[in-house]
């Protein structure tokens, strides 16, 4: 059994993370979400729709994309404009419409300079944000990641960060982030934790992340700028809980000082 | 004893138009006994500098040595050397195959045309290294864990006995508990004797582990020294798209903003006294804080 008696509500615009040990069932839920995977017992509602009828099932996954872990296994195309343009294709929409799709998705990834590039050339933050740009042009009202930085450097990883973290406060976007990165699931309004195929903990960071024995015990664990704060203000310096971010504890610090 | 890489250049697909300049002229020592880190970006040729290092592939131009051995000079047991120096790929699970933990673990020592006994007696050794029971020796790798996977796989190199030990990226992919636990094994090796090489995205990994590492961009090394020494360097690593570990960035910033600390910090608890030794708490709010 992947997973057991899950109930959780996700609101269009949230930005919600998902962390939790291996084999947890993150990634099964994530899959849930758009119909790749169906639920052998109770129901998945997405925007109204349940995702066991198969009538609506093109609909949901237009509605809900989806990015995954590999940035080689999701590029399908040649070049990165053809490979944005893969998705809007298939909708059937006319050469004019694909073209404004593509256009609107690489500039809100950050990408269209790259558009003629080849997709073999590119790096993996640029692979991650063409997958992302992918999603995009089908104007989904939710993004789900399944883990999309695990296998980028830091720039990488910062680039995709930022592109996620933009669509979700300037285009509505909601974003669902499954990560093993503890300060990546701090930047969300909500983080849920998995265990064992149950939903454990769901709350805002500064909830979660306060739970350092628990989080441990979940074999997770709390970023080190949080475990830091915490450290200090048992010091007796009265960093408050919601900061999570280096800036943020550099703007308090030095104000303190 | 060490493993010397001089003037390495390697170009995939030589003399043709695909021509692609990987190594640009790398020159490195790994000593004996070292926990050496090896960090870059994407593309930066760690992966093709590796691969170099048990001959996995043949260098276009310069040297490897093995123990003072040249991987590529006439009567050279290339066998002997893999065996010597063992290398763990990026996502190793991937690479398991066979029916149960056992035989894979001794896929390796089979090879070595090893007696039996000593098969056995190496793979129970190998799975004792990486923390895995010796129950689950029967059952199939692929009903196991990613964090028991990539064990399993680890075990397998570990049963050649290596006296080098490469792993590329070992905790990609796994739950904070399972690198923790990872890197716990590696360091436990490492301490008892093996030399180990850590290609890892993770500078906080590679602050709070190595002795020495050394910085990849575009095929050359272009720093290296101890974690100190490297990180100190903040500029340069962001100019080739790695990042300081979170503490150190957060010194740095402390610093650039006029308080006087030291930047060479990795670790939480090194990060509270130095800012406690700067802020201290203040007398008043402290004494507020106790009466509350």
């Amino acid at each position: 059994m992947a997973l057991k008696d899950i109930d959780l509500e996700i609101q269009q615009g949230e930005f919600v993370s998902i962390i939790g040990h291996n084999g947890s069932g993150k990634s099964t839920l994530a899959k849930l979400f758009n119909a790749l995977l169906l639920p052998t017992r109770g129901d998945v509602i997405v925007g109204g729709k349940n995702t066991k009828d198969g009538d609506k099932l093109w609909a949901i996954r237009q509605q809900v994309g989806m990015v995954f872990q590999n940035p080689d296994n999701q590029i399908v195309a040649t070049t990165v404009e053809e490979d944005v343009a893969f998705g809007p294709e298939n909708l059937g929409l006319s050469p004019d419409e694909i073209g404004r799709r593509v256009d609107e998705a690489l500039a809100l990834v950050g990408m269209e300079e790259h558009r003629h590039r080849a997709t073999h050339l590119l790096s993996g933050g640029q692979k991650q944000r063409v997958a992302i740009a992918g999603v995009i042009a089908m104007r989904p009202s939710c993004i789900i990641l399944d883990e999309p930085t695990s296998m980028l450097d830091p720039v990488g990883r910062r680039e995709v960060l930022e592109t996620v973290q933009r669509l979700n406060r300037q285009e509505g976007i909601t974003v669902v982030l499954v990560t093993h990165f503890m300060e990546e699931a701090a930047l969300a309004e909500r983080v849920l934790v998995m265990a064992d195929g149950g939903l454990a903990l769901s709350g805002p960071p500064a909830e979660i992340f306060s739970e350092g024995e628990q989080m441990r015990q979940l074999r997770l664990d709390v970023p080190q700028i949080v475990q830091l704060a915490w450290e200090l203000r048992r010091s007796g310096i009265p960093v408050p809980r919601e900061i999570f971010s280096i800036n943020e504890l550099v703007d308090y610090l030095c104000q303190y000082a | 004893m060490s493993i010397r890489v001089r003037d390495l250049v390697h170009i995939y697909q030589a003399g043709t138009p695909l021509a692609t300049e990987a190594l640009r002229g790398v020159t490195l020592e790994i000593q004996e006994g070292e926990f050496f880190g090896l960090i870059g970006q994407t593309g930066s040729g760690k992966s093709t500098l590796i691969q170099h290092l048990n001959g996995l592939i043949k260098p276009t131009q310069g040297s490897v040595e093995v123990d003072g051995q040249n991987l590529w000079e006439r009567g050279t047991n290339l066998k002997e050397i893999r065996q010597k120096v063992g290398l763990v790929f990026q996502y190793p699970e991937h690479q398991l195959f066979e029916e149960t933990v056992f035989a894979d673990v001794a896929f390796g020592p089979r090879n070595m045309g090893l007696p039996e006994g000593e098969v056995k007696e190496r793979v129970e050794e190998a799975l004792a290294m990486v923390g895995l029971a010796w129950e689950i020796a029967d059952r199939s790798p692929f009903e196991l864990s990613g964090g028991q996977k990539r064990r399993v796989a680890i075990a397998g190199v570990l049963a050649m006995r290596p006296k080098y030990l490469i792993l590329d990226e070992p905790t990609a992919g796994l739950d904070p508990m399972g690198r923790e636990e990872i890197l716990e094994e590696i360091r436990a090796l490492q301490r008892q004797g093996v030399t180990v090489v850590l290609v890892s995205h993770n500078m906080e990994e590679v602050a709070r582990l190595v002795t020495r590492l050394a910085v990849m961009h575009d095929g050359r090394i272009i720093a290296h020294g101890t974690p100190e020494e490297v990180f100190s360097k903040g500029e340069v690593l962001e100019e080739v798209g790695l990042a300081l570990p979170q503490i150190a960035q957060l010194m740095h910033r402390l610093r650039e903003r006029g308080l006087d600390i030291p930047v060479n910090i990795y670790t939480v608890e090194e990060a509270r006294e130095a800012i406690l030794r700067v802020l201290g708490p203040k007398q008043g709010k402290s004494a507020r804080f106790l009466t509350l």
